[in-house]
């Protein structure tokens, strides 16, 4: 679109303290990571909290984004590392998260039943399966970039990527 | 299969757009800047208090040294440089103040 700043040009301005750039950078991105942590972690609200993390996460690091990275990339990336590093504690977490879940008073938000059925299936899924699907298959990611992303060989990513699909298609009664 | 081929007309496709989050979400936003401007004031905190910290412990090493001086100098010109020090603690504590990103009433350390 004419008239938006590239990447580099927000991540620059980011790096020299604005808040506006970086507020960009959260406008831009927050829907995909967002989105691709949802599948991955399949609790929406857990989701939600560790991609607030991820940008601040991304805003502390920002400097370390080498000079042409690709940000997108970055973040993901950033979102992979802390959905790994969280998953073992959410585990054990979960049942107590649920009660606190149950008094929040958006916890009951609704949903259509495509995205329950689709959270359903995705639970069914392996992590690192879940991880693939939602970059290559729900987020039109190549499967070079998602390997790249989940610092996983090629063949594994387009391995997981092809038994997701599989499992997805006849969890959910899809032809393929 | 291609990239090019799942990103086309995938029969789940309808089922992942269903799930996905809102293409602009202030609240979101405000939430994320929120947290940037608290890890900034923790930042920027921990910084200042570790400047006082060593320009405390700098004074307390060099108190003899800064006895002998003020003995030698005669009492007139050690207040001079009392007064010298006192306006610069004031003037390090003026920076720190009008320099400060939160403002105190929105402040919450936790």
């Amino acid at each position: 679109m004419p008239g938006e700043p590239t990447d580099a040009a927000l991540v620059a301005a980011a790096r020299s303290g604005s808040d506006t750039a970086f507020a960009r950078i959260v406008d831009r991105y927050q829907a995909p990571v967002r989105g691709f942590l949802r599948r991955i972690c399949v609790d929406e609200t857990d989701a939600d909290d560790m991609a607030q993390e991820v940008f601040l996460g991304a805003w502390t690091r920002l400097r370390t984004l080498k000079e042409g990275g690709r940000l997108k990339t970055w973040l993901f990336a950033i979102a992979w590392r802390k959905a790994k590093g969280r998953a073992r504690s959410m585990a054990r977490s979960r049942k107590r998260d649920h009660e606190y879940q149950d008094m929040r008073p958006d916890a009951h938000t609704p949903q259509t039943e495509m995205a329950l059925a689709m959270q359903q299936a995705l639970a069914q899924l392996t992590p690192d399966q879940r991880a693939c699907v939602a970059l290559c298959l729900a987020g039109g990611w190549t499967h070079g970039d998602a390997a790249a992303v989940l610092d996983m060989p090629l063949g594994t990513v387009k391995s997981h990527v092809s038994r997701g699909r599989a499992r997805l298609s006849e969890l959910l009664g899809v032809s393929e | 299969m291609t990239d090019s081929d799942m990103t086309g007309a995938d029969p789940l496709n309808a089922f992942f757009r269903a799930g996905e989050a809102p293409a602009a979400d202030a609240r979101f936003r405000l939430a994320v800047m929120e947290k940037v401007a608290l890890r900034r004031f923790r930042v920027d905190l921990a910084l200042r208090l570790l400047a006082a910290a060593l320009l405390l412990i700098g004074a307390v090493l060099l108190a003899p040294v800064l006895d002998g001086i003020a003995a030698a100098l005669g009492g007139t010109l050690y207040d001079l440089f009392l007064v010298l020090g006192v306006a610069g603690l004031i003037a390090f504590a003026g920076h720190a103040w009008l320099t400060r990103t939160i403002r105190w009433p929105a402040l919450r350390l936790f």
